[in-house]
């Protein structure tokens, strides 16, 4: 039964009950006057637009960042690149367009019929490209007979554009098609499929940067496909801009001063460890990659022996020579085994075990001392102090001097490079230390393997007086209107494990070996500035010199040349490998010569 | 035991009506999903179709059991509703950065779908047990309102914008048929008017968006305020008797975005015209004011609750996804009732008519 209150309730809910078909009514009305207003009054307006004069949706590609080069040279922009299309919405018959195109163009028929072909499924409204980067002409035939091309359209988009073709072009990078792959990852959710990413260098490590706001608009088109109205724009929003630490002034003179030379060369400032050039050989065009790199020119860099693809100055991995004298003489001293004055006998060679270790000069060097041994890099000098030394206290210097591990610049697929132990030589080899390898390591022989990059570091730590800098080849990112989002500020790795005296005393070594009469590297000498460096020949295979001249330079031997200069307070360290270029003196001191003297010629002029 | 009452006090035309707007759907489906790329796939109106009989056959199951059986386990139902939140929230599927669909060996299914009709369940069965004098008090609404706002976080932040709206909307109205002082309908509208704009904070990006478009369409044209565009142009080309059946140019053209699911009402306007569009929505009315008699006619307080918050369910559901499809309310993603494609809504549409109809049916027992 019903009580009381239930029936008072339900009185209320039957009111409540009418309101609400009233407001039922009332929203009837309103959706049914809305459909009225669309479909009755503005049914025409909106049959015209879904008929004739569609609406397209065009995308404005936000225009991928600049980079620069410390003094704001241009070393990366866009371009832009007109591709002819087809919107196949609006070609009324495809097949006699296509004809009619490829006549006009002289390109072939069945390629374009391909590319239609291939972009099946997609909306009907969304341009297919059929010609990349098509000439001006191009473009003024296909205008003139637009009316005999229905759905034909010129689009035009930026394309990434290297001014200065292959100059820098490891440190700069290239281009390439996003992969599904990468398009998964949470950090490319904002790309689409036929988007272009750094692959490679400084577009790979800074892609999020580059990567701008895409826009576009809304149009009204006619018959043709041709824009009558713009119903609603929006700007690309342009990205960040990168600016190195390279002087594009410098990295040329050292590319030019490479020539054709397989090799590497790294300058960088001691004072901070920013690197001011990065050359290595041989170079690519990274203006190949830009649209998608065509099989025959990625044949061509994959197949080529020397592989130009490779940044030499972090991936090449060979032993020192005698650049490395200079880790071994810090070692040698900071243990206390000798001083400035300990003097050794070099009689052109060293015995040790039954075997014997020559000099590079045959008749030997006589008694000599620390500044004389290092300046003209006498083997049998060092030989000893390896002996003295063995393996692991070499290697504990030698890592404290950042070999072995890797510099941390910011670019991809950096070697750490390798310092052979004891321990690792037992496991290897499953015996135990050879001490005749102890010499050859002392020499930077043997097993000891370095990149560029890190051996310019070590002797920028002599020249700053021992600190070991993390390289930086990014000064800062800066938006369009140039304020800085980011600054990449000089970090201190390490210190390397050396007291100020002994640095004071291998610097004046390394002076010497430039500027003393007797110096090996004697080439590198300047009129003006106290240049300090080292001179080294890294071994491909150990032959008397007789025959690995007649076997061709694929066997001759890897020139090294580090220095520093001014002396004192030193602005630039710069290290040259010329891979199978014979002597260190002679091959690779006279390149330096040429980058220092360029570095203080722009110094001078107020340039840097 | 089975009453022969039961079949005569059967609301058949509810019924017919129901089944026809289903039918519809799945004619208008074949038009929309027509351009499907995946040829091999099965199509959209088939597996529609499927879920149809999936509804018809719950049907006949619900409406068996009497409403008040059903309704005395209204708080188990939506216990295991809020659970299934949860399971999606942690475990459920990726659909365009949502995670709310729950896979159940090779189906997926939509627990927010499920929660509507139990949240329903659950505040009828509550009010209708409180034993009150003259009205309402203030404190007989702190639980009911507190479940309902944990149901809407585990909705919205799944992110189910359209169906935590939606929630709002039928709780709100819900309250109104309900029996309380003016006052605290004075209270319960200035509290919302504080809180609407810490909801503001909550949104996601593209929310903000969508409701920035539908403020001002010319200026982002390209996302949000594109489908509002096409949407306006495909109903508005169907002039008054439409472009005929598979001949709509925005569908066919796929210029129409999310045709199939809660923009399938444009496809229907555009291909029937405003003489089909107002069908539609005159059957959709026939629907609501049979809801509204069945809550006037029941035989106790549970009866008109459950009936009044279904049909406010599919009555709120219609007017935001035709409003919005016609531009008068702004884009949220909230689908058709019996038109959309989708397993859950269909099967959950029809799981709210059948409660309907079982409370129709028992009008007069006692």
């Amino acid at each position: 039964m019903r009580s009381e209150l239930d029936s008072l309730y339900e009185k209320r809910l039957q009111t409540r009950i009418r309101v609400a078909y009233f407001i039922l009514v009332f929203i009837f009305c309103l959706l049914f006057v809305r459909l009225w207003y669309l479909q009755i009054i503005g049914g025409d307006y909106y049959r015209k637009l879904s008929e004739n004069n569609r609406i397209r949706i065009q995308k404005i590609k936000a225009p991928r960042g600049l980079i620069l080069d410390v003094r704001g040279q241009i070393l990366a922009s866009n371009r832009p690149s007109f591709d002819i299309c087809l919107v196949p919405q609006d070609a009324i018959h495809p097949e006699i367009v296509l004809k009619h195109l490829a006549g006009l163009l002289g390109s072939d028929l069945s390629r374009l019929k391909k590319r239609v072909e291939m972009s099946r499924g997609r909306p009907p409204f969304e341009p297919i490209r059929l010609e990349t980067d098509v000439s001006r002409d191009a473009i003024a035939l296909v205008l003139t007979h637009r009316l005999d091309l229905p759905g034909v359209a010129v689009v035009s988009t930026p394309v990434r554009y290297y001014p200065h073709e292959t100059l820098a072009c490891h440190l700069l990078g290239h281009l390439g098609e996003i992969s599904p792959q990468e398009l998964d990852q949470p950090e490319f959710s904002r790309y689409e499929m036929g988007d272009f990413i750094g692959k490679y260098g400084v577009e790979q490590i800074m892609e999020l940067q580059f990567k701008g706001v895409d826009g576009g608009y809304q149009a009204e088109v006619d018959a043709t496909g041709y824009k009558i109205n713009v119903m609603g724009r929006v700007n690309p929003l342009p990205s960040h801009n990168v600016i190195l630490t390279i002087i594009a002034d410098l990295q040329k003179t050292a590319e030019d001063a490479l020539g054709d030379k397989a090799g590497a060369v790294v300058a960088v400032d001691p004072r901070n460890g920013r690197v001011l050039a990065m050359v290595s050989n041989p170079a690519f065009n990274p203006n190949l990659f830009s649209r998608g790199i065509s099989l025959h020119d990625w044949d061509n860099l994959i197949n080529n022996p020397k592989h130009p693809l490779m940044n030499r100055c972090i991936q090449s991995l060979h032993p020192p020579g005698s650049t490395y004298k200079l880790v071994t003489a810090a070692a040698a001293l900071e243990e206390g085994l000798i001083n400035r004055d300990t003097r050794f006998f070099c009689g052109g060679s060293l015995r040790c075990g039954n075997r014997s270790y020559r000099c590079w000069k045959k008749g030997g060097h006589g008694k000599i001392d620390l500044v004389g041994g290092l300046a003209e890099s006498c083997d049998v000098y060092f030989y000893n102090l390896g002996s003295l030394l063995g393996p692991d206290a070499l290697a504990k210097h030698a890592k404290g001097f950042g070999f072995g591990v890797l510099t941390g610049i910011s670019l991809n697929n950096e070697k750490p490079g390798f310092i052979p132990t004891s321990g690792w030589y037992q496991s290897r080899y499953g015996i135990p230390w050879q001490a005749g390898e102890s010499l050859s390591i002392a020499i930077g022989q043997g097993s000891n393997q370095v990149t560029p990059l890190q051996l310019v570091l070590a002797y920028a730590s002599i020249a700053n007086g021992g600190i070991l800098y993390k390289p930086l080849c990014i000064d800062r990112i800066v938006d369009v209107e140039g304020s800085v989002i980011e600054r990449f500020d000089p970090t201190i790795k390490a210190r390397i494990p050396l007291s100020q005296e002994n640095i004071k005393l291998l610097r004046d070594c390394l002076w010497g070996a430039v500027n003393s009469p007797s110096g090996t590297g004697w080439r590198a000498r300047l009129p003006h500035i106290d240049v300090a460096g080292k001179t080294g020949t890294a071994q491909v295979i150990s032959l008397s010199k007789e025959k690995s001249s007649q076997l061709g330079d694929s066997f001759m031997d890897h020139a090294w040349f580090v220095a520093f200069a001014p002396k004192e307070s030193a602005q630039i360290a710069v290290v040259v490998l010329v891979e199978h270029g014979g002597h260190g003196g002679s091959a690779a001191a006279p390149i330096a010569k040429k980058i220092i003297s360029r570095f203080f010629e722009l110094e001078e002029s107020g340039c840097v | 035991m089975f009453d022969r009452r039961l079949i005569s006090n059967f609301d058949w035309t509810l019924f017919a009506v129901c089944l026809i707007v289903s039918i519809l759907g799945i004619i208008n489906l074949l038009s929309a999903g027509s351009f499907s790329l995946n040829h091999s796939a099965t199509p959209y109106y088939l597996k529609q179709l499927c879920w149809l009989l999936v509804g018809l056959f719950l049907f006949l199951f619900i409406v068996l059991i009497d409403y008040q059986s059903i309704a005395r386990h209204a708080y188990l139902f939506h216990c295991i509703s809020l659970i299934l939140l949860l399971c999606a929230l942690f475990w459920g599927g990726q659909s365009v950065g949502a995670n709310r669909w729950l896979q159940l060996g090779g189906l997926s299914f939509q627990p927010s779908e499920l929660a509507k009709i139990t949240l329903i369940l659950f505040l009828s069965q509550y009010f209708s047990g409180l034993n009150v004098s003259t009205s309402y008090r203030f404190q007989d609404f702190s639980l009911p309102t507190l479940i309902t706002i944990i149901t809407i976080i585990l909705i919205f932040v799944e992110p189910d914008l359209g169906t935590s709206v939606l929630i709002v909307l039928v709780f709100i109205s819900f309250i109104f048929f309900l029996h309380f002082g003016f006052r605290y309908i004075m209270v319960f509208i200035v509290s919302g008017i504080i809180l609407l704009p810490s909801v503001w904070l909550f949104l996601e990006d593209y929310q903000k968006r969508r409701i920035f478009a539908f403020l001002n369409p010319g200026k982002d044209s390209l996302r949000a305020g594109y489908q509002a565009i096409q949407s306006k142009i495909a109903i508005g080309s169907g002039m008054l008797f439409g472009k005929g059946f598979l001949s709509g140019t925005q569908s066919q053209l796929r210029f129409l975005p999310e045709q199939h699911t809660d923009f399938i009402f444009s496809v229907l306007a555009e291909e029937w015209g405003f003489v089909g569009a107002v069908l539609v929505i005159l059957f959709f009315f026939l629907i609501f004011s049979k809801g509204l008699k069945i809550a006037s006619l029941s035989r106790d307080r549970l009866g008109s609750f459950i009936s009044i918050g279904l049909t406010l369910i599919i009555f709120w559901q219609m007017f935001i996804n035709i409003g919005m499809v016609i531009g008068i309310l702004p884009i949220v993603g909230i689908t058709l009732p019996f038109l959309s494609y989708g397993g859950s809504s269909l099967v959950s549409t029809w799981v709210i008519i059948s409660l309907l109809l079982n409370i129709r049916m028992r009008k007069l027992l006692f």
